[in-house]
């Protein structure tokens, strides 16, 4: 089973020696649904691995049902995993017990899309920032209060912000106070999950920069999962592109948008509509087809179905993830 | 005869709400044309009252006319009886919206749905209409139409329930296709499956389209020509390809730069150029020019006090700003830096 692992893994290996500080091996998450009877599994993720290097933004990036919300899950264990292995600094989260996974779960932190409903409407911001630095004994009573404070300027906010309910605030607002929440408990390692979605277009480039600025600041690494190519495209250094619970290609951002070999990707890039009225409005060439049902997913590629160059030997084996140049995979029998 | 006349004419139109905390007003100003055959894009950021304006056409909203005429061939929508109304809506007039699970009825198979819109509007049997239905099924692409029929919505992905509601809207011809946020519920790669059908079928049928989006790159894909909206007003009309090419409203210009990906303007270590601040609460909307509080070309004095009028400038473009000429000029020497 080991040996399966070495390609997944030879990006990071090849590039530096730089110990990863995250490493996803054969993630696997299925849910059971319907009743005794009638036992289905929605099999939400399939044999994932990627490895993130200290300081790296990877973007994940798929349309819904792909499996990237169940990805960033899975790894901090707000939803058990059915197999695999999620390394952080070395040790195992997924086999952690619950009491280990208290603290060693304490650098990685996430910040979620919808920033009405990550906020509890009862708590006053400085509690909200302040609960996670009680829960780690970081800090408390008014030393807490005056570091909830600081990070409220940090994030863009004000000091006297600290004693309002998160009605008072706008979206963008909102979600800089998910951000403070996130900082204020020596986060190493954000998961944001679709950190703008919810937000105006002119609200989103502000969250952005903010993002970018506190990575640099606070040295953070930082999964993205986004749908939006955009975004990814502008916050990542390396790109990975799921379809249906599976990796699709995963390398640099250049190698990804620049190159993509993987027929999805580059599915997806040609469907990215185009801020430019001149360029010749494209009829032809586009992805057909509807996303199959997780529940009864085809047999060998799960991409098969609306691929166009899919043959009879793409539904007999689940291609693996190939090295196309040094820390650029795909999985794709095609050439 | 050809009629050289706009279909749709909406001249200072103004909706008010009456709220407890004050009256929000949610269309301010707003003049555009929409010619016979072409898909104008109204854009603009939550709380620029694109949708208020488009439900106001449809006399679908429950606020305060204020004033303003909203003219479809010739004739002010807004002196209609509501009896008058209903006459237009779905026959001359139809509307699609961004979630279409919301927007069928969950109870009854698409079949039914399609084939009510039909017998309401136009004076055919039931099974002219069943007919009919299946048609239209069939020309928005969707496989097996005579099997569809008799399928609920929930049996449907999103991609197809937003074809099954262009079917519906497009099942009686109408001369007007009002389209709110039609794609913004959906992946990207149904996105442009939906987005090549629209041009499809205008092309095939020829109706106007008011496509109405938050999304800069989509407006690229499917508009002639934009209107940008911003707290309740146009504050921008240009043709697409001109808008693209020299925005020049502040917020317009924001907006263009601050798109991520490789499109936008980047500062020093890869920044966004960011428009600041929020929008405005409607219930105390800045003084003088309301995007005054976050535009970079701001001059005290000027903007701050005297609200600017939509003015013509040159081929076939409007703007509302005082300093448009000033900031034309600012921004060709930012070009020029930037590209040295």
């Amino acid at each position: 089973m080991n040996d399966s692992l070495a390609t997944p893994l030879a990006d990071t290996q090849a590039s530096t020696d730089a110990e990863p500080l995250l490493e996803v091996r054969n993630l696997q998450k299925s849910f059971a649904i319907g009743n005794r009877f009638n036992r289905k599994y929605v099999k939400a993720i399939q044999d994932v691995s990627f490895s993130m290097k200290p300081g790296e933004v990877l973007g994940l990036v798929g349309e819904s049902g792909s499996g990237k919300t169940t990805v960033g899950r899975c790894i901090v264990r707000l939803i058990e995993p059915t197999g695999g292995d999620v390394y952080f600094q070395g040790r195992n989260l997924a086999a952690a017990s619950k009491k280990e996974l208290r603290s060693l779960r304490k650098p990685l932190q996430i910040i979620f899309q919808d920033p009405f409903g990550a906020l509890n409407p009862r708590m006053k911001v400085g509690n909200i920032i302040a609960e996670g630095m009680k829960i780690h004994n970081i800090a408390r009573g008014e030393q807490a209060r005056e570091r909830a404070m600081e990070l409220l300027t940090k994030v863009g906010l004000s000091r006297n912000h600290i004693d309002r309910y998160p009605h008072e605030f706008s979206g963008g607002q909102r979600q800089r106070i998910g951000i403070a929440r996130v900082l204020a408990v020596d986060a190493k390692f954000i998961i944001a999950d679709e950190p703008v979605s919810a937000l105006d277009v002119s609200i989103q480039a502000q969250v952005i920069n903010l993002l970018q600025d506190l990575k640099e600041e606070f040295d953070l690494s930082m999964l993205c999962i986004s749908h939006d190519l955009g975004v990814v495209e502008h916050i990542s250094d390396r790109v990975a592109v799921m379809y249906l619970g599976r990796l699709m290609e995963i390398g640099s951002k250049s190698d990804v948008y620049d190159n993509p070999r993987h027929p999805y990707t580059q599915s997806l890039l040609e469907a990215m509509p185009v801020p430019d009225p001149d360029r010749p409005r494209r009829d032809e060439g586009i992805l057909q087809g509807d996303i199959p049902s997780p529940i009864n997913p085809p047999s060998g590629c799960v991409f098969r179905t609306r691929c166009p160059l899919a043959s009879k030997e793409c539904a007999e084996v689940v291609p693996p993830m190939e090295e196309v140049s040094p820390g650029h995979l795909k999985a794709c029998i095609k050439q | 005869m050809s009629d050289t006349r706009a279909l749709l004419d909406v001249k200072g139109l103004q909706v008010h709400f009456d709220t407890p905390d004050g009256v929000v007003k949610a269309v301010n100003d707003v003049d555009f044309e929409v010619k016979r055959g072409e898909t104008l894009a109204v854009v603009g950021e939550s709380g620029s009252g694109k949708s208020v304006t488009s439900l106001a056409i449809m006399r679908l909203i429950s606020g305060r006319n204020a004033g303003g005429k909203i003219l479809f061939e010739g004739k002010n929508l807004l002196d209609k009886s509501m009896d008058e109304m209903r006459g237009i809506r779905g026959n001359d007039i139809s509307m699609i919206f961004q979630e279409p699970m919301t927007s069928l009825n969950p109870v009854y198979t698409v079949g039914w749905q399609i084939i009510e819109a039909i017998t309401t509007h136009l004076d055919y049997t039931h099974k002219q209409a069943y007919e009919r239905a299946v048609e239209s099924l069939d020309l928005v692409g969707i496989p097996e139409p005579r099997a569809r029929m008799s399928n609920y919505p929930h049996q449907l992905s999103g991609g197809m329930r937003q074809r099954v509601m262009i079917a519906m809207a497009l099942s009686t011809e109408p001369k007007l296709l009002i389209a709110d946020e039609p794609t913004t519920a959906l992946d990207v790669t149904i996105q442009a499956q939906i987005l090549q059908l629209m041009r499809r079928l205008q092309r095939e049928m020829g109706m106007s389209i008011i496509f109405i989006t938050h999304d800069l790159a989509v407006v690229a894909e499917m508009a002639h020509r934009v209107v940008v909206m911003y707290s309740g007003n146009v504050v921008e009309e240009a043709p697409v390809s001109e808008l693209f090419k020299r925005p020049r409203m502040p917020y317009t210009i924001g907006l263009m730069r601050s798109m991520p990906g490789r499109y936008g303007y980047k500062t020093a270590k890869n920044r966004l150029e960011i428009i600041p601040g929020n929008v405005p609460n409607p219930l105390q909307l800045p003084s003088g020019c309301a995007f005054h509080p976050r535009c970079k070309f701001m001059k005290p004095g000027v903007c701050t006090t005297e609200a600017p009028k939509l003015e013509p400038i040159e081929d076939d473009r409007l703007i509302r700003c005082f300093r448009w000429e000033d900031v034309q000029e600012q921004v060709q020497q930012e070009t020029t830096r930037r590209l040295a």
